[in-house]
């Protein structure tokens, strides 16, 4: 009987054992599933951990939320609060407010409707986007920031993070103080980047009648454009040089332009799209592209 | 015939402002048992009365740190000329007027008063980002980069005061920062601190240097901002 007795007890031990060292050990899951119309604004707001955004073909949004302690929660707000969301706001919830570092953490993976606005404030943690319409705003202190893929306005910030933005084709702002700034293959005939001591890297072949305006304090700029590429560049830098391997027709500055520094106006093909390049003492080259990205 | 639920919203109707014209002497102290009577019958007046209550209590706790003087002096200007500022009245009933003006019916005084706060905000906040958020025009963005070369020696010096007050309010508070994120400013500031002091020195040796003289703006305002984003992350 003692025998029977002592099994059960160690069955059901052991039975809660297990989702209880789970709950020990492992963040917790949790998910919402909201209606939406086919281009909601989405709007979330988290304090440490990843943010991953996808979008689809459906007018839903799918959330799934890795959260690392049970005094965290996650608030959610649907507008209208009845039928098709046209507004979600999602937003880190901390109970106890001496959470900190990788116990405040919350993993955010999100599918969305393709024509989704996102505006995304994760001060500590990766920012991932891809494949969306709407416009993306994204703020972070000292996380990543890579956006894959997004055919709305993109203005994407980051202190200390590195800020990768990869086949925009809408008008694009980065800055960062101390990450760097890549702009991969892009289709945006509008690109404003700025950043203290990061570097600056443009791959791609400037659209004709575009503007690509780049700055950095102390960091390096690197463009690489295929030979087609046609451009008119526009480079100063107070200390840093210049280099220039693509061969540009150079130009001379009207007499009443007067600066300090290095200066570098030059043409390539037509001149086409209009490249601004300045530096203080990073050095800005400008390279042709050796393969396609 | 009035139909009988519509009478009866006619009735919590006027119930709810009653209770609204009472809460401002209730929530100063004064006894009113009639106000918790409708509070505890009417959703909305409860939300409403909690809400406040929480408020009322979690204020005390709040850091007393004042925004800089011309912030408060630009909100005043801009209500006593609107005509909305007058003899001095309490908390409450400054804060939550619904005795004889009820906010959602008066809501012009608040929104003047919003948007003077908004405005000394963005002024102080960065003169050079107002601009950035509508796909501007290409000649637009070219002066979003290099607005700052507009900007005259006596707002580069009012920046510089703001700056200093920024920058005290965030040594006082760096403490509470969590360490990766104050690490992350720190490093952020040092960064501009080196661009500023390389620009001034430029500057001095070079008056016409107008490449340095955008640099050095640019890299004011982004302390600026720098420093109101580390103490609001402190706040929340």
């Amino acid at each position: 009987m003692n025998y029977h007795v002592d099994r059960k007890f160690w069955a059901a031990f052991l039975i809660l054992l297990v989702p209880a060292s789970a709950w020990c050990e492992g963040p917790l899951q949790r998910s919402n599933t909201f209606n939406t119309i086919p281009a909601p604004r989405i709007t979330v707001t988290n304090l440490t951990g990843t943010v991953e955004v996808r979008g689809w073909e459906k007018s839903v949004v799918h959330a799934v939320y890795m959260i690392a302690s049970p005094r965290i929660e996650i608030d959610t707000e649907e507008v209208p609060s009845q039928g098709d969301a046209e507004k979600i706001h999602l937003a880190t919830h901390l109970l106890d407010r001496n959470l900190q570092g990788p116990n405040a953490k919350v993993d955010y993976t999100l599918d969305v409707p393709v024509g989704s606005s996102m505006e995304i404030r994760n001060p500590q943690g990766l920012v991932r986007i891809d494949k969306l319409n709407g416009d993306v705003w994204v703020e972070s202190v000292g996380g990543n920031i890579i956006i894959s893929d997004a055919a709305g306005e993109i203005v994407a910030r980051s202190v200390g993070g590195q800020i990768q933005i990869v086949r925009p084709s809408g008008y694009v702002e980065a800055s960062s103080v101390n990450g760097n700034l890549e702009f991969l293959s892009p289709s945006s005939s509008r690109i404003h980047a700025r950043t203290t001591s990061g570097r600056i890297v443009y791959e791609g072949n400037p659209i004709a009648a575009g503007e690509y305006v780049m700055s950095s304090y102390n960091g390096d700029i690197d463009v690489f454009c295929p030979p087609s590429a046609s451009f008119e560049l526009n480079a100063r830098s107070v200390h840093g040089k210049l280099i220039d391997d693509m061969k540009l027709t150079h130009k001379r500055y009207h007499r009443s332009v007067s600066f300090y520094g290095n200066a570098l106006l030059g043409m390539h093909n037509q001149g086409a799209a209009t490249l601004e390049l300045t530096s203080y003492s990073g050095t800005i080259r400008i390279r042709p592209q050796t393969t396609q990205p | 015939m009035i139909d009988e639920g519509v009478e009866e919203d006619m009735k919590l109707g006027n119930a709810c402002e009653k209770f609204e014209a009472n809460l401002a002497s209730y929530l100063e102290g004064d006894s009113n048992p009639e106000a918790l009577s409708h509070a505890s019958e009417c959703d909305f007046c409860r939300c409403l009365l909690a809400d406040l209550d929480l408020i009322r209590k979690v204020s005390p706790e709040l850091g007393t740190e004042e925004p800089p003087a011309r912030v408060w002096a630009n909100v005043r200007a801009v209500l006593i000329e609107e005509g909305i500022v007058h003899d001095p009245v309490s908390f409450w009933r400054r804060w939550a007027p619904w005795g004889s003006r009820s906010l959602v019916r008066h809501p012009a005084p608040f929104a003047a008063a919003a948007a003077a706060a908004v405005m000394a905000v963005v002024l102080f906040k960065a003169p050079g980002y107002l601009v950035h958020s509508n796909a501007p025009p290409a000649n637009v963005i070219h002066s979003v980069v290099f607005t700052q070369d507009y900007m005259a020696p006596r707002d580069i010096s009012s920046l510089r005061l703001t700056i200093q007050q920024l920058e005290q309010a965030y040594r006082a508070n760096e403490a509470s920062l969590e360490p990766s994120m104050k690490a992350t400013y720190q490093k952020s500031l040092d960064s501009l601190d080196g661009e500023i002091r390389e620009c001034e020195l430029s500057m001095k040796q070079q008056p016409e240097n107008d490449l340095a003289r955008e640099y050095l703006s640019t890299a004011y305002v982004q302390k600026a901002e720098l420093l109101q984003s580390a103490l609001e992350y402190n706040l929340r």
